[in-house]
């Protein structure tokens, strides 16, 4: 027997936590690996509990459309990580000043092994394209849910994720022949 | 490999969340009752606020131990303190899980997962037509209704009248008028089941051209004229263009109208107002009907529903005839509003249940609306 959909166990979750339960059995380890390549596993522990709390205080009200519950965590956990990402830089504006640059956009502590080039010329992105690059690359989500996540029309999403693979290719390309 | 795959081995090589701290943190989330948690909590968001923001990487570089205990407390503060910086909890975008009184409104007639349960008493007053003293006491009581959507199904159960002249299974094919107590129809897939208890008759009405979701006027469909039947009391019966004898399609199926307009998003939100002592959100909507440049009649309809669970309340439609001037209009008064779980059993809400086994006389839409003589 398949699973209930999203939106089944959201409805029953107004009335049963059990189901709401379901719901972060489902989602919270993608949620969470997705918030810790962006902000650290540590912060992404806080990113996780703060999602799904403000998704099960929202439980009652909210509902989704064609099969867009995914779509509303990730767009909680992208704002709570955008929030994290401007105090990071606020901070770094300071440190800046005095030991030069400061935090990049990525800075996975705590044995997060990842690729150190990849993850620098992430941050040559543009804001926007980076955050439609990582949705569709980290996230797994289709273009209708990064549309729901970022609040753009589809095709604007078609075209970002298609100039942030360009920008990153380019840089890569770029360093790869310094390296050669 | 090109940049997407190398992004996506990147990502391979973050680790699955710590089960303990996953099981930690349901438990947290789960043991909240996260709206009473933000209501209390914009009381303390003056006094607290700041602090009990999410703290930064550079601010939990002790033992993991420590990151432990400490991580319980920020979900203590998440519960109890932290969701008060957290105002907006919807994002807004296309699609997303909308919160706006529209769409809540029609997610309370037509709730995903679930079954709309409600009773609705209908009164119409079509120039004069309800003051007819051969139908005064057709409306023996509220209509009862089950409906879920996607797929839609419901049943409706109509209260009966034993006044012969509220009859509406004669024109299914020369039933004669209903005496039984109750009139019991239910749709699901193209097929709407008409049920008359103690008469051990069921008449399906199969319609290949059944309407989707929110289209149940649709001409020609099997739908329409069963909620025609439940919703027109009493039917009115004139010559169709074929000169055959069928309902007309006034006065308006208003719960189908109200339903067909929250999803066109027709109706825009008016806002919060009190009425009866209720708090409310008041929903208005027009549309025209006519042909080219001519409009032959303009209909408004005012929906309103209570303001903190968007359960309906009452819906009105009022049709202006632009050549006569003449006014028509459908009231609706809705109660017990509840939302029952779409499992097993509640699944056979939606279902007619015969106290015996019925004689069933399958017809077409065609059949119905071209009866033999």
């Amino acid at each position: 027997m398949d699973d209930p959909a999203d939106d089944a166990l959201l409805e029953a979750a107004r009335t049963d936590r059990s189901a709401f339960g379901a719901l972060f059995d489902r989602h919270a380890p993608a949620i969470y690996r997705f918030a810790a390549h962006r902000v650290g596993r540590s912060v992404a522990e806080d990113v996780l509990a703060e999602t799904f709390t403000r998704a099960f205080a929202a439980r009652r009200r909210a509902y989704t459309t064609d099969g867009s519950l995914r779509a509303w965590l990730y767009a909680i956990a992208s704002n709570l990580i955008a929030d994290e990402l401007r105090r990071r830089e606020r901070r770094s504006a300071a440190e800046e000043r005095l030991r030069g640059r400061g935090e990049t956009q990525f800075a996975p502590e705590e044995g997060v092994a990842t690729d150190p080039e990849l993850l620098a010329a992430l941050d040559l992105l543009r804001d926007e394209e980076r955050e439609v690059l990582l949705l569709f690359a980290w996230g797994e989500l289709s273009y209708a849910e990064i549309a729901v996540v970022t609040g753009v029309a589809i095709g604007t999403v078609r075209s970002r994720l298609n100039r942030a693979r360009r920008r990153l290719r380019a840089v890569l390309d770029a360093n790869a022949s310094e390296v050669a | 490999m090109n940049e997407l795959e190398r992004l996506q081995a990147a990502h391979q090589q973050i680790p699955d969340p710590d089960p303990i701290v996953l099981s930690a943190v349901r438990e947290r989330v789960l043991a909240a009752d996260g709206e009473r948690a933000r209501g209390r909590d914009r009381e303390r968001v003056s006094h607290r606020g700041r602090r009990h923001a999410p703290r930064t990487a550079r601010d939990r570089a002790g033992p993991r131990t420590w990151r432990r205990f400490a991580l319980a407390g920020a979900v203590a503060c998440v519960l109890a303190g932290v969701t008060a910086v957290s105002i907006d909890v919807a994002p807004r975008g296309p699609g997303l899980p909308r919160l706006d009184t529209v769409e809540q409104a029609r997610a309370a007639l037509a709730p995903p997962g679930a079954i709309a349960h409600y009773t609705v008493a209908l009164s119409s007053d079509a120039n004069g037509r309800d003051h007819d003293p051969r139908y005064a006491d057709c409306n023996a009581g509220p209509l009862e209704v089950w409906r879920a959507a996607s797929p839609t199904r419901w049943r409706a159960v109509q209260p009966v009248s034993d006044n012969p002249s509220c009859g509406t299974m004669d024109l299914s094919q020369g039933l004669g008028p209903v005496t039984a107590p109750r009139l019991e129809v239910s749709y699901a897939a193209g097929r709407t089941s008409m049920y008359v208890p103690g008469r051990d008759l069921m008449l399906v009405i199969d319609d290949e051209k059944a309407p989707a979701d929110g289209e149940r006027r649709a001409p020609s469909s099997a739908a329409s004229a069963a909620s025609i039947q439940l919703f027109s009391t009493p039917p009115v019966r004139k010559p169709g263009h074929d000169g055959a004898e069928f309902v007309d399609s006034r006065p308006p199926d208003l719960i189908s109208d109200v339903e067909q307009m929250l999803a066109k998003g027709e109706l825009r939100d008016e806002g919060e107002s009190v009425r009866d002592g209720r708090r409310v959100h008041v929903l208005t909507g027009s549309s025209e009907r006519g042909f080219g440049d001519e409009v032959f009649e303009r209909t408004t309809i005012e929906y309103v529903t209570d303001a903190e669970t968007y359960a309906p309340i009452s819906a009105k439609s009022t049709t202006v005839m632009a050549e006569t001037g003449a006014v028509a209009s459908t009231s609706a008064a809705f109660a017990g509003y509840e939302r029952i779980p779409l499992d097993r059993d509640g699944a056979t809400l939606l279902e007619i249940q015969p106290e015996r086994k019925p004689k069933v006389i399958e017809q077409t839409i065609e059949q119905i609306k071209n009866p033999p003589r």
